[in-house]
């Protein structure tokens, strides 16, 4: 599932990863869609935008892990991993990409991780 | 001595005297008894009164007792002519007994006692002479070989009747007799001799009466031993010579009296000028008299050349010198003169008349001498007038301030003709006049130009001097030079009055605070700063300090009173409305002439508009770089949501191209296509960002360039005016971003059909001007926008004007000066 305020990102993001084999259920365009529809959809994995327009990725992130519901989150975002240093690993999300980086290999080998 | 017992020896005398007559008249062996009665009693009776005279006149001097005893023993040579033989030899034993006090009072006259060892020893030698050999001869019964008459008693103490043995004590006794006669005239000779001129003059009539019985008696004895002649007539000379020795001592004692007067011719010669001690001297023939002074002040006597006079000296006799009971001096004269007491007493007085009166004239030329030179070193004017209102008499200083240089030139010039300026001498004579007889004590202060032609001011004062019979004699008028301090009046009173002009104009609000913390001086800038007026404050505590700022007070009063001056001290203070303001004070000490601080000034500025002006620049340039930092926010993000967003979605579209390029070409062509667009896209977005930071357009070409790109763009038609000159850079970019941001606002909110923004000079300043016909209505508070605005504005020392009635269209006004500000 992809959680993402441009829709140009979602679409060349679903585009990327469906070439690369990965099924896309769902979207959404802020945190609390992002919330809403992993709980309706349930996803393996949520590509969480950090920015978004009403409650950023890391509050999202922290909701999902607490709910019990548990997709793995991977954080996204057009900022350097650096920029946010320790909010990452404190939110409970998987891990993180660049969105420049973004692809099925990149999400397949952050999610081995 | 008391007078009853003078006249007891007196009538003893007589006494005497009666049973002497008696004894001779019934003698049975005295030839001549008429002749050598008649001549003993007039010799003892002479030395008896004579001695009584002598007591009664000086009780103190045994001269008077030694004649006296003279007389007395005399009359006991009386008993020789008994003719009871026990009587007949007591007075034989005695006979002799008178010379005994005969030589006795020649040798102590004049003083009555014997005045050395020698002269001790020879009266006792006269008296063993006498006395001796008579009771010898009463014991070998020689008393016949004396008695030249024929029937002499026997001696009834005759124990070896002895013809030979009497003749050898007769012999021994005339030897003796003459010897000691012999030394007694040598002692006299010898005393003479040593005599001072005044104790010869004394001594010369007693010694030369004593002299002749005695030298007569030697002759009797010598004539009588060597030559066996009858000594009894040169014995009757002798003894009527010795009848004339008392007269000697009377003339002795009347000389006094005859001295005293004198003392008369004495008055005369110091009345001639005489020195005093040169009249007294002659007046007590005491060539070596010294006359002491008495110094009251220091309690003793000295010589006229003030050496001090010797505490113990013998040769000298004091007499002090006394007028009205207090001492005046004392004179140093010969011992003897001291028995001479009525004429020193005499002389004394008279020298104390004239003395004290000689002090009194010396007192009195010294008082003279002091007032002349008091008047003359007197800094004071002192004149005296006469009647007619002429200058009898006048000091120096009347002299100085006269002009003229002799004193006798100003002398009987009427007082106004020199002290006074011609126009008023009328006005002075006429008050002169009106004032006349009394001419009561009057003051007054006058100014006029002296013959020099310096101009004085003389405050003068004068009081009337009477005659014995209360008329006025003299007017005496005394000034006091009043023109420096006059002038340094008038001097004090100009600097007082420009230092209380400057300080009654002066902006700062000026007070003086004295010592008891009281207000002593409030200026109208006080009055006009702190709303209280000078008379609710004066006298009383300083009102205008609020409580919190007590103790700070205290502390600058204390720095201030201990000499220091300080500026600059911000502080608050209470208006009388209760409001608060910011001042700034400075103070200084206030001294009195002794240095001591009596009080201090304290000045306050104002510096509430100060101090607000502060706070506001405080807040713009807050607000600039708050501004600031919003200005880079919206940056990034605009950055972050715009052209980032797009070159992400590029990448991707770029990465998917690449897979497909192989197995779907077309695919990958249409993402390609569509990924062209999305770079064209961030192209345009990155260049619309880069203007917003800073037209390049401005940098490059200038305002008006600028401002037709800003019209272009904005969808509202825009008339714009700018000036053909270009601005300063600074100005020019503030300009712009006024504009732009007034354009905004515009479009944003005006709903209008039009704007004209106009740019132009006039003189220092630039004036922006953005107006539009929209709704209006604006509030230059309520968005950041405006406010940002004017803090550019402010920062170039310019101002920004907002005028937005609603349905009025808005219209934004921004004066810039050309030159920077002091903020700038």
């Amino acid at each position: 599932m992809i959680a993402d305020d441009h829709p140009s990102f979602r679409a060349s993001a679903r585009a990327i990863l469906e070439a690369d084999g990965f099924e896309v259920v769902g979207e959404a365009e802020d945190g609390a869609g992002a919330i809403a529809a992993a709980r309706r959809h349930r996803p393996d994995v949520l590509l969480l935008d950090v920015q978004l327009p009403d409650i950023d990725g890391f509050a999202v992130c922290r909701e999902l892990c607490s709910n019990g519901a548990r997709p793995a989150v991977v954080l996204v975002s057009s900022r350097d991993a650096c920029d946010y240093g320790a909010l990452i690993e404190q939110s409970g999300a998987r891990g993180f990409i660049p969105k420049a980086e973004l692809s099925g290999e990149a999400l397949s080998a952050t999610l081995a991780e | 001595m008391r007078r009853r017992y003078l006249v007891a020896g007196g009538l003893l005398a007589l006494l005497g005297a009666a049973g002497a007559f008696w004894l001779v008249a019934e003698s049975e062996h005295t030839e001549n008894k008429a002749l050598i009665y008649s001549l003993a009693a007039t010799a003892s009776l002479s030395f008896v009164f004579t001695g009584l005279v002598a007591l009664w006149r000086r009780p103190g001097n045994r001269t008077g007792v030694l004649l006296a005893a003279t007389g007395y023993l005399w009359m006991l040579g009386a008993l020789t002519t008994s003719n009871e033989p026990w009587v007949f030899t007591l007075g034989w034993l005695v006979n002799s007994a008178a010379f005994g006090a005969f030589g006795h009072l020649i040798l102590a006259y004049p003083s009555g006692r014997l005045e050395s060892r020698y002269h001790r020893v020879l009266v006792a030698v006269v008296w063993a002479v006498l006395l001796l050999p008579a009771l010898a001869l009463l014991l070998v019964g020689g008393t016949d070989e004396v008695c030249l008459d024929a029937d002499c008693p026997q001696s009834t103490l005759t124990v070896w009747d002895s013809g030979g043995a009497a003749r050898v004590v007769l012999a021994v006794s005339s030897l003796g007799a003459v010897v000691v006669i012999a030394l007694v005239l040598a002692a006299l000779v010898v005393r003479w001799r040593r005599a001072s001129a005044p104790l010869r003059r004394a001594l010369l009539p007693v010694f030369a009466a004593s002299a002749v019985p005695l030298i007569l008696l030697a002759i009797g004895v010598a004539i009588h031993e060597l030559a066996g002649a009858d000594p009894r007539p040169v014995e009757y000379m002798a003894i009527a010579a010795l009848g004339g020795v008392p007269l000697a001592f009377l003339a002795g004692v009347l000389r006094t009296r005859l001295a005293r007067a004198g003392v008369g011719d004495m008055l005369l010669e110091l009345a001639r000028g005489t020195p005093i001690r040169d009249a007294i001297a002659e007046t007590l023939s005491d060539p070596t008299l010294e006359i002491a002074y008495w110094l009251p002040d220091e309690g003793r006597y000295v010589f006229a050349d003030g050496k001090p006079v010797p505490e113990q000296d013998d040769s000298r006799h004091v007499s002090l010198v006394e007028h009205a009971g207090r001492p005046t001096a004392a004179l140093l004269h010969d011992p003897l003169l001291a028995d001479e007491r009525e004429l020193i007493d005499a002389v004394t007085a008279a020298a104390g008349l004239w003395l004290d009166n000689e002090r009194l004239q010396a007192k009195l030329r010294a008082q003279v001498e002091f007032l002349e030179t008091t008047v003359d070193t007197s800094p004071s004017l002192l004149c005296s007038l006469d009647r007619e209102g002429r200058i009898a008499n006048l000091n120096l200083a009347s002299t100085r301030a006269s002009g003229y240089d002799d004193q006798e030139e100003v002398r009987w010039q009427p007082f106004w003709n020199v002290f006074v300026s011609p126009e008023e001498r009328d006005d002075s004579r006429r008050r002169w006049e009106e004032a006349a007889p009394i001419h009561g004590a009057a003051s007054f202060e006058h100014t006029f130009v002296n013959r020099a032609g310096q101009e004085l001011t003389i405050a003068w004062s004068t009081a009337p001097l009477y005659d014995e019979h209360g008329n006025v004699r003299n007017v005496i008028c005394g000034g006091l030079d009043t023109t420096e301090r006059r002038r340094q009046y008038r001097q004090l009173l100009a600097s007082e009055e420009r230092l209380r002009a400057a300080i009654e104009a002066s902006p700062v609000a000026i007070l003086e605070v004295g010592l008891d913390d009281c207000v002593a001086m409030w200026n109208p800038a006080a009055e006009e700063m702190f709303g209280w007026s000078a008379e609710e404050v004066l006298g009383g505590p300083v009102r205008h300090v609020p409580p919190e700022r007590n103790a700070e007070l205290h502390e600058l009063f204390d720095r201030v009173r201990g000499g220091e001056i300080y500026t600059g001290i911000e502080s608050t203070r209470l208006r009388k409305d209760g409001t608060v303001i910011d001042v700034e004070i400075s103070a200084a000490p206030i001294h009195d002439a002794g240095g001591d601080v009596v009080g201090h000034l304290a000045l306050f500025a104002d510096i509430t508009e100060r101090k607000r002006h502060e706070e506001e620049l405080r807040a713009s340039r807050a607000r600039i770089v708050e501004a600031g930092d919003a200005a880079r926010r919206q940056l990034e993000r605009n950055l972050h949501d715009g052209a980032q967003q797009r070159l992400v979605a590029l990448s991707l579209s770029l990465r998917l191209a690449q897979s497909k390029i192989g197995s779907d070409p077309a695919t990958a062509e249409a993402v390609l296509d569509s990924a062209r667009g999305e770079l064209a896209a961030a192209l345009d977005e990155l260049r619309e960002l880069a203007r917003g930071i800073h037209p390049a357009v401005l940098t490059d070409r200038g305002l008006p360039a600028a401002l037709e790109a800003l019209a272009t763009r904005s969808p509202i038609p825009v008339k714009i005016e700018t000036p053909d000159e270009a601005l300063p850079p600074p100005v020019e970019s503030t300009a712009y971003y006024v504009i732009a941001e007034a354009l905004a606002n515009v479009i944003k909110y005006a709903q209008a059909s039009t704007v004209t923004v106009k740019v132009c000079r006039d003189g220092d300043c630039a004036r922006v001007e953005v107006a539009d016909d929209g709704v209006g209505g604006a509030d230059p508070g309520a968005g950041t926008g405006l406010r940002g605005l004017a803090d550019r504005v402010e920062v170039l020392a310019g101002a920004l004007a907002v005028e937005s009635p609603p349905g009025g269209g808005t219209r934004i006004r921004a004066e810039i000066p050309l030159k920077p500000g002091p903020e700038g």
